[in-house]
């Protein structure tokens, strides 16, 4: 693949240079040959995806890398046909819920049913068992999660499952108590930086320590995103120097504008404007529980310490309403005005003080 | 006229609908524009002259007081008009062929229709719910009622009224609907009046002949010679859409109460039915204006008692109906302050610092009306069934409400807890459609909320209120977002690429990163002066742009310049148009076209592995007959120097050939001239190349040229794409 995130992607355990210990443990798991159900979970771009593929391939050898895309139809209960892609090879199988929104029980139910009803055919696999892994587990349905705890445990001898999420949060307890959990933490600053040194070598550029420090740092932790960081910089630029500027995304860049604006004039018409800015931002995809921190963080560096606290307050009790509701823009534009009467009320008491 | 009406077992309704003009309950104003359209075809119609005139004259003949009321502004305003359309219309129609009445029902929008018919001289046909309404059967309808002439005695030209065209079915069963006949009748006869326009007003004594005998052209387009009305409830709803561009658009409003509890007194006068003035008023009140509705429940309630008493009347549970209200009023009545008379003298009698006791009193009767106002919304509120469009047509608004809130605690309120309590029962319906129904009632009272923080005196007009259209806009628009963003990850080459990338990441930082990737610091444009360093930038971005199926494609703007635009066009997607626009980096041209190049040499590469990959067996056959890419383009010749499979000594033994070659092609293009004049076709190029070939295979010869007119830029040579490569 082109891109070198994927790359220079790590295809076995051994090759992970980060988080050794987890290396370890992994790697003892598969040299005995079998393995437990199994819930990743670690914020996005620390590993988990790559560590599961390692894994795969350290159990099943080089032929779990070969695989395929097939379009399965499910039905729905309200006859509706469902389309959703599922990536497999002959010892694996990967699916996404999220592709059938509300109705992910069925696909859980037939699709996993299936496999795990027909047992291993081929004399020579390495296992006797199949896996089935799970992008994004958290976007699971409580429904379908139920429907998952039994399967988990009835074909226990031609399945394992291997969910993959950012929290645990929305696992329900059952599934997690049948799970080995594995938490893939964010790489931290000084391994994220030797990635990309690595990586700098690999593709034949010169990089220096302080510049991976800072990319490092402005990647927020994310693997994925620092190496991404990386190539921009690298086409964009001639060398990397100490000073430069690292490329943002644009929304981002946007949201700091807004967040710019909210700190210098209070006023509905604020409000308006910002709601059209986060209409826009939605429009674009940006999911609105990130938009949200990003703002929150942005006001939070930019504010008196008096009333940091009440924002972030603030902001964790949006958060929450965003995943309750889902009108979206309703949650973040209150957090816009509420922002706002805040720090109006801290102005206005800090005139009165002095 | 009493007598008919002491006839027992008749509708009261029925037996006390208007039966002429001027005892027409309801808005006067509005009776006097409808009559004065219809008035307006009577030139078409009847070959009467001044329309206007005639009304006068009509009405001057009964000799009722309303006559002195006559003349003002808008008939004035509305004679203006007619001299306007007069001049361009040659048979003096109005200027909007149909008219069509709104409002709610039991106003007396059929009555009034029939009326003013009536009054006109006009014997009105009904198609109604009733009837088969199909576009065909109009179409007829509307011939027959313009064309022919009733052999009964009675003589009167027809006016059709459309009743209930809002009920009219909208599927698409046929190719046309109801609506679109009638439109389309509408804009035929616009064209045609245009161009008889331009033609004179030759044939116009014709014309107004044969209208007087009846009868209409046989050839030609028809046009509309008698007056249609059409009446709706719901003048927003959305079949109507292109009805309401076309007609000319009158809304009748319900009459007051006082209008309605007079009429209702005389018909308790007519029926010996003792009902005092109070009772007659609620029950007006109630009926919001239906007086349909007023008059059967006069008739019902009162059988075999002759005396109704204001508690009985009030008692009735049929009293108050449910009223749906146009969506428009609804928010309306949201945002406007209740008795904002009282309101104002309540404003007033603070600055006057008055007596406490006024101002109390006032305040009183203030908080009073605030309940019964706030009692009436909410009922209002019930009879809703799209609370989620109300609710947005508030939330989109609600800021621009002029509203007295300067700590803006009050809107904070709102979008902190009303926004967030309707937000979360909404979710809670929408999730469980089993039993989220219990939920529903609680759907009023955010938008009760609403009314007390945002309303104000003018209503909507105090703030600028616009139809709520950005959800929905947002909505389509980051569903065609995350559309391209799934088609775009799934187009890849690398098949797992999907698997690995999904949505979020593509649009928080995938996309921008990639849009950084292509577009690179290249300032040279000349593959040759590269140095290291930006020959392996290059070709990062080749095999980028190849792995991700990305491609640089020409086309001409609409300045007729020439750009590259990336295909599928990622960098549209991350466009922002609010607030100083990002910078970005452009590519200059020349180096998309220089990416673009290099990147049709890799597709052309994989695909030409491809290709020996898939049928090794076949090999040798694609090295004998096939695959000799001709290599006229300078993109290849400029391949081709760079690895320059072609061996000199070949090369310099052959141009002995081409001389000779060169010379007896000259002759053949001259035969070709003078016979086909080919050489201005421009098929002729294929012709030469196919004649070139032959010549070389009959001379076994392997370099040659194309002899275009006389200039040739390549020497020809077959060349097998895989020694490029």
């Amino acid at each position: 693949m082109a891109l070198w995130v994927d790359k220079d992607r790590p295809n076995t355990l051994d090759k992970l240079s980060h988080h050794p210990e987890l290396t370890k443990h992994l790697k003892k798991m598969a040299i005995t040959g079998d393995i437990p159900h199994m819930l990743f979970y670690g914020p996005e771009g620390a590993g988990k995806k790559t560590r599961i593929n390692a894994l795969l391939r350290q159990i099943f050898g080089p032929s779990a890398e070969k695989i395929k895309i097939d379009q399965r139809t499910f039905q729905t209960p309200s006859n509706r046909s469902l389309e959703i892609n599922v990536i497999s090879s002959n010892y694996h199988i990967e699916i996404n819920p999220s592709d059938a929104g509300i109705y992910d029980r069925v696909v859980v139910q037939e699709l996993i049913k299936e496999i795990a009803q027909t047992q291993q055919v081929n004399v020579n696999a390495p296992r006797k068992f199949k896996v089935v892994i799970i992008h994004e587990a958290e976007s699971l349905t409580k429904v379908a999660q139920h429907a998952l705890r039994r399967t988990m445990e009835k074909y226990m001898r031609n399945l394992r499952i291997i969910m993959c999420c950012s929290s645990t949060g929305n696992i329900i307890l059952p599934l997690q108590s049948r799970c080995l959990l594995v938490r893939v933490p964010a790489p931290g600053l000084g391994q994220i930086s030797q990635v990309l040194m690595d990586v700098a070598q690999k593709e034949n550029i010169q990089l220096t320590d302080s510049v991976a420090h800072k990319m490092a740092l402005a990647s927020n932790q994310n693997l994925r995103r620092a190496i991404l960081m990386l190539e921009a910089a690298y086409v964009t630029n001639c060398q990397f120097q100490e000073n430069m500027e690292l490329p943002l995304p644009d929304w981002e860049i946007v949201i700091k504008n807004l967040g710019k604006t909210l700190l210098n004039s209070q006023s509905p018409m604020v409000v308006m404007q910002s709601r059209s800015v986060l209409y826009e931002l939605l429009t674009h995809c940006i999911p609105p529980s990130t938009i949200l921190k990003k703002l929150a963080f942005y006001l939070v560096e930019h504010v008196d310490e008096a009333i940091k606290p009440e924002i972030v307050f603030q902001a964790a009790i949006y958060e929450e309403r965003l995943r309750q509701g889902q009108k979206a823009i309703f949650h973040l534009e209150a957090f816009v005005a509420k922002f706002q009467s805040l720090y109006t009320r801290f102005l206005l008491d800090l005139v009165i003080d002095f | 006229m009493s007598l008919k009406r002491n006839v027992g077992g008749k509708l009261w309704t029925e037996k006390y609908k208007p039966t002429h003009f001027l005892n027409l309950v309801g808005n006067d104003r509005i009776n006097r524009v409808v009559l004065q359209w219809v008035k307006h075809w009577d030139y078409c119609v009847f070959g009467k002259e001044n329309a206007a005139a005639s009304i006068k004259k009509s009405l001057k003949e009964q000799k009722r007081p309303q006559t002195s009321r006559f003349g003002n502004n808008v008939f004035k305003t509305k004679n203006n008009e007619n001299s306007k359309t007069q001049y361009e219309d040659r048979l003096k129609r109005p200027f909007k062929k149909i008219l069509l009445l709104s409002g709610p029902p039991g106003v007396g929008k059929t009555t009034l229709a029939n009326i003013v018919a009536k009054q006109s001289g006009y014997k009105a046909m009904e198609i109604n719910a009733s009837d088969d309404r199909t576009a065909s059967k109009i179409k007829g309808q509307i011939l027959a009622v313009t064309g022919n002439q009733s052999i009964t005695e009675d003589q009167s030209p027809r006016l059709l009224v459309i009743d209930e065209i809002d009920g009219v079915s909208t599927s698409r069963s046929n190719d046309e609907s109801f609506i679109s006949v009638l439109v389309k009748l509408v804009n035929e006869d616009n064209s045609i009046s245009l161009k008889k326009i331009n033609e004179g007003g030759q044939d116009h004594e014709d014309n107004h002949n044969s209208q007087k005998l009846g009868k209409t052209k046989k050839k030609g387009p028809k046009t509309i010679r008698r007056p249609i009305i059409c009446i709706c409830n719901d003048l927003y709803t959305p079949s109507l859409y292109a009805l309401r561009e076309v007609a000319m658009v009158i809304q009748v409003h319900p009459p007051t109460t006082e209008q309605i509890a007079r009429h209702l007194k005389y018909v308790c006068n007519e029926e010996n039915l003792k009902v005092d003035d109070w009772g007659l008023t609620t029950l007006a009140k109630n009926s919001g204006g239906d007086i349909r509705l007023c008059l059967n429940l006069l008739q019902f309630s009162g059988h075999g008692d002759k005396n109704l008493s204001t508690e009985k009347l009030n008692s009735i549970s049929l009293g108050s109906k449910d009223m749906q209200m146009p969506i428009f009023s609804v928010w309306d009545s949201i945002f406007t302050q209740p008795n904002s008379k009282n309101f104002r003298k309540f404003i007033n009698s603070k600055f006057n610092r008055s007596t406490a006791g006024k101002y109390m009193a006032i305040l009183e009767s203030f908080l009073v009306n605030y309940a019964e106002y706030s009692q009436y919304l909410y009922n209002t509120l019930k009879n809703v069934d799209d609370y989620d469009k109300i609710m947005q047509g508030c939330f989109e608004n609600y800021l621009k409400m002029n509203t007295r809130d300067l700590s803006h605690s009050k809107l904070s309120e709102i979008s902190e807890i009303w926004l967030y309590f309707y937000d979360t029962i909404n979710n809670f319906i929408s999730k469980s459609p089993s039993n989220g129904y219990v939920l529903f009632g609680y759907l009023i009272y955010p938008l009760m909320a609403f009314h007390r923080v945002c309303m104000n005196p003018l209503g909507l007009d105090g703030g600028d209120f616009t139809f709520p259209s950005t959800d929905n806009m947002v909505n389509s628009k980051s569903k065609a977002f995350s559309t391209n963003a799934e088609q775009f990850l799934s187009q890849t080459q690398d098949q797992s690429f999907k698997a690995r990338w999904n949505k979020n990441i593509f649009s928080t930082y995938l996309l921008d990163y990639i849009l950084r990737i292509l577009s690179p610091n290249l300032t040279v444009t000349n593959i040759e002066l590269f140095n290291h360093d930006m020959k392996k930038k290059l070709s990062h971005i080749v095999t980028v742009m190849y792995g991700l199926n990305l491609s640089f494609v020409q086309n001409k703007t609409e300045e007729g310049i020439y750009i590259f635009e990336l295909q599928p066009p990622l960098d549209k997607m991350t466009s922002y148009s609010i607030q100083n626009p990002i910078q970005k980096p452009v590519l200059k041209y020349q180096v998309k076209m220089l990416i673009s190049h290099e990147l049709d040499i890799v597709k052309m590469k994989q695909t030409s592995h491809a290709i020996l990959d898939n049928n090794p067996s076949e090999r040798p056959d694609i090295t004998n007959k096939q695959q000799h890419i001709f290599l006229s383009d300078t993109r290849f010749s400029n391949a081709l120097k760079n690895k320059n499979d072609v061996e000199p000594k070949e090369v310099h033994k052959r141009t002995s050939n081409v001389k000779e070659f060169f010379s007896t092609k000259k002759n053949d293009v001259a035969k070709d001239e003078g016979s086909s004049n080919l050489a201005a076709n421009p098929d002729s190029k294929g012709f030469t190349d196919t004649k070139t070939s032959n010549d070389v295979s009959e001379k076994e010869a392997n370099v040659w040229f194309q002899y275009n007119e006389g200039y040739s830029n390549a020497v020809r040579h077959p060349v097998i794409i895989r020694d490029l490569l």
